[in-house]
């Protein structure tokens, strides 16, 4: 299973690299903006995305709306991954085109398996 | 939420720590210096906003790395910034005197 990581902090990458990659067993890609994350996916085609909320210049919901208006990423299954969910609720998430909605924090022995069972 | 425990105990998750620890200690060190700005001259938007981000940061994943009161701080400074933020008020002398505290408990929790 092919992810795709989106968050501006390196610190989110990183251990989400090390849930998703060494605990998950999947191979991960990761972008520090939302413009690098479009073309990276755009490029890729990950099996799904974890994309931070609050970023800044394409924050979350930019992001997930310019992948749905590519043909090769509208499919994609996005989860957010988020500390708080602001003026954007969950029920708003999903009606954007969210699968999910993980909250920061979160396990990273679990991340991986926590995915997959939303994903599925 | 990793516990501390856990995070000590299992290879992976205490050089995650141990990495966290690292990259907070800078971030603390560059808020210091954001907070000293904010109380000597008159604070710029970015300055602010910068320091909202390291809030929200902290917040974020501190938790996940094995550092609950890292999280719950960082969630008390970025609760207390957001509306200036958004806002473009200034803080006063009250606010950035709880947010160098803030920063100084983060701190004393990430040495201990």
């Amino acid at each position: 299973m092919r992810a795709l990581v989106i968050d501006d902090e390196e610190d989110v990458r990183y251990v989400a690299q090390m849930s998703l990659g060494r605990v998950g067993g999947m191979t991960v890609l990761v972008a520090a903006s939302g413009e690098e994350g479009l073309a990276t996916a755009r490029r890729e085609r990950p099996d799904f995305i974890l994309l931070d909320l609050m970023m800044p210049g394409m924050d979350g919901p930019a992001t997930l709306r310019a992948l749905r208006q590519w043909p090769e990423t509208e499919r994609i299954p996005v989860v957010f991954l988020t500390a708080k969910t602001l003026a954007f609720g969950v029920d708003s998430l999903k009606e954007l085109g969210a699968k999910a909605v993980i909250f920061k924090p979160f396990d990273p022995m679990t991340l991986a398996a926590d995915i997959r069972t939303v994903l599925q | 939420m990793t516990d501390g425990a856990a995070m000590i105990n299992d290879p992976m998750l205490r050089d995650l720590r141990s990495r966290f620890r690292e990259t907070a200690f800078v971030r603390l060190s560059e808020m210091t210096s954001l907070l000293g700005q904010l109380s000597s001259d008159s604070p710029d938007v970015q300055s602010i906003e910068r320091l909202a981000r390291h809030f929200h940061g902290l917040a974020g994943m501190g938790a996940t790395y094995g550092f609950p009161l890292v999280s719950s701080l960082g969630d008390e400074g970025e609760g207390m910034i957001l509306p200036l933020v958004k806002s473009g008020q200034s803080p006063d002398a009250g606010a950035v005197k709880r947010w160098q505290a803030i920063v100084e408990e983060m701190r004393a929790e990430l040495s201990a």
